[in-house]
């Protein structure tokens, strides 16, 4: 590896130009933050108890409600799916020669846009005459988180685990047998964390939903059963407008602090296992 | 364990593997079929009319790819080896903040700025707000990459940059940097595959830009062709609604796929978020 540091020219001790312009750029994207944070406060902090009233157009109440039914009905077959799927992927002699490929094609089906597969998903639902609700939404919601799970289940998995690996098939323990008693207990805490993040990407996903079930249809009943859009949809179907923006902001708010608490939450359960992996 | 619990654990790992891995061809199955169909059928389709959102996906891309990825290396690069502890555990958590907002909390941020604003939404703002939200979604994704990236470097690498006389701002200009210039080469193609998609903030802003200039009289930009995608889409009431699209679709599928393939094909495979 070339380091430009040990080269025959005398490394210079201190350089302002490229210190200031790293700085900027980090303390940029802090301020971005701030700036968004306090955008929605002034906008929808006044506004925040229409936003949290029980009943009317505005209230958020019911697109809580609708959130976490999605998230109910998405999470445990993208959680399932995924972490077999990161399994398979996770011992080359499950797949033999293709493991590498298979490893390297989970990783394109990622970056397949959201919106791109909830078009399809539309398509082929409008072909057969199916009209999905919220249920049937949150299905296809779970096959679109399925390649995000794949890929932390499978870095959970895989993360400083070749020597326990290595040692485990020199004395003889079958791929599942690894995968189950030896890897899987060691990264609980990782794919604990991991659900949680794939939970976080479904609460604030507006696209899949807004897609399949409808949401600018008019008179749609892709709300059904819950009667309210969850808080993403709900609010990208006001975002454009200028009469109920105060409501739109303090919704805003709302869906970021929520999934604030749970990124945290992720990162808590991730970080003593990190730490302690670390310390090895 | 049984062998024959075994044998269905293997089977069970190598079925969700593999049906994960269909999606994709899946999907460009059914927006290919679907492009083919809404020829056949006459569906009402103007590539003149889509020129403009091919021109706004491919600028949003360049733009908020090659100054996201910028953003992101440099802030990175501060937050591992220049800046002090406690600055780092601050940055750390505000762009992590960051990161967790959802696309609806960008949407409605930017699209306040138009909505709220005295801000007239022509081309030029319009593309400016939107150009900026994508640069600071795909940052934060970057930094979050870029840290990583910096993590797995060798400490090895540090130390002889330290031994040679070099300060924690020449370790990261001359040493860090040069390391991982395939990997930021490689960040910069998934970044523009990430802004290509980029629908919901993207559809907030123009959405509300063409309400106010709708209201001003003036002349705002359509999108950009995922955001189109998510509008159509969430509007359709049949299959030939839902078709209109449909090649559009599949010209972002193509976009997208090419970009991821270009670049492994350029530095290989780079681990993405």
């Amino acid at each position: 590896m070339a380091i430009d540091a040990l080269s025959d020219k005398p490394a210079r001790m201190f350089r302002p130009l490229p210190a200031v312009v790293f700085a900027a750029c980090a303390w940029l994207l802090c301020g971005s933050v701030i700036v968004i944070v306090g955008w929605l406060l002034a906008n929808g902090l006044p506004k925040v108890v229409s936003a949290l009233g029980p009943r009317g157009p505005e209230s958020a109440i019911g697109p809580l409600f609708a959130t976490a039914y999605i998230t109910v009905l998405a999470l445990p077959p993208a959680a399932a799916v995924g972490v077999f799927a990161a399994m398979g992927a996770s011992d080359v002699r499950i797949f033999g020669a293709a493991a590498g490929s298979m490893r390297s094609a989970l990783s394109l089906v990622g970056s397949v846009p959201t919106v791109i597969v909830a078009y399809a998903a539309l398509l082929a639902a409008a072909a057969v005459g199916w009209h999905p609700s919220l249920t049937g939404a949150a299905f296809v919601f779970a096959i679109v988180n399925m390649p995000l799970m794949t890929g932390l289940a499978l870095r959970a998995l895989t993360t400083r685990a070749a020597k326990l690996r290595e040692v485990a098939t020199a004395l003889g323990a079958p791929p599942m047998y690894i995968v189950i008693s030896v890897l899987l207990p060691r990264a609980r805490m990782r794919l604990r964390s991991a659900y949680i993040i794939v939970a976080t990407q479904i609460i604030g996903g507006a696209a899949t939903i807004a897609i399949l079930a409808g949401a600018n249809v008019p008179a749609s009943r892709g709300a059904l059963p819950i009667h309210a859009w969850p808080l993403a949809v709900h609010i990208w179907t006001r975002g454009s407008s200028a009469d109920v923006y105060g409501v739109t902001a303090a919704s805003a708010l709302l869906l970021a602090v929520l999934i604030w608490v749970l990124q945290g939450i992720a990162q808590l359960r991730a970080a003593p296992e990190s730490a302690s992996q670390e310390d090895l | 364990m049984s062998p024959a619990l075994e044998r269905f654990f293997v089977t069970a790992a190598r079925l969700c593997a593999v049906a994960v891995v269909a999606i994709a061809p899946l999907v460009g199955l059914v927006v290919f079929a679907a492009a083919v169909a809404s020829l056949v059928r006459h569906v009402e389709f103007s590539w003149d009319a889509s020129a403009g959102l091919i021109a706004a996906t491919l600028a949003l891309g360049l733009v908020g790819a090659t100054l996201g990825t910028a953003l992101g290396v440099g802030a990175a690069l501060y937050a591992v080896e220049i800046a002090t502890p406690a600055n780092r555990q601050l940055i750390k958590a505000l762009v992590g903040a960051l990161h967790a907002v959802p696309a609806v909390g960008y949407g409605v941020a930017a699209a306040g700025l138009l909505l709220v604003t005295p801000l007239l939404p022509n081309p030029a703002v319009t593309f400016s707000i939107a150009a900026t939200v994508v640069t600071v979604m795909i940052a934060s994704v970057v930094f979050v990459q870029m840290r990583r990236s910096l993590s797995a470097l060798p400490d090895q690498l540090r130390e002889a940059a330290t031994a040679a006389g070099a300060d924690a701002v020449a370790t990261a200009l001359r040493a860090m940097l040069p390391a991982l210039q395939r990997s930021i080469a490689g960040i910069w193609w998934a970044s523009f595959a990430l802004a290509l998609g980029e629908a919901t903030a993207l559809q907030m802003i123009f959405g509300a830009a063409s309400a106010k200039s709708a209201l001003s009289n003036g002349v705002a930009i359509s999108g950009t062709l995922a955001s189109m995608l998510l509008q159509v889409g969430a509007s359709a009431r049949g299959v030939d609604e839902a078709l209109r699209f449909a090649p559009a679709a599949l010209l972002l599928f193509a976009m997208t796929i090419a970009s991821v393939f270009l670049g492994r094909r350029a530095v290989g495979h780079v681990p993405w978020p």
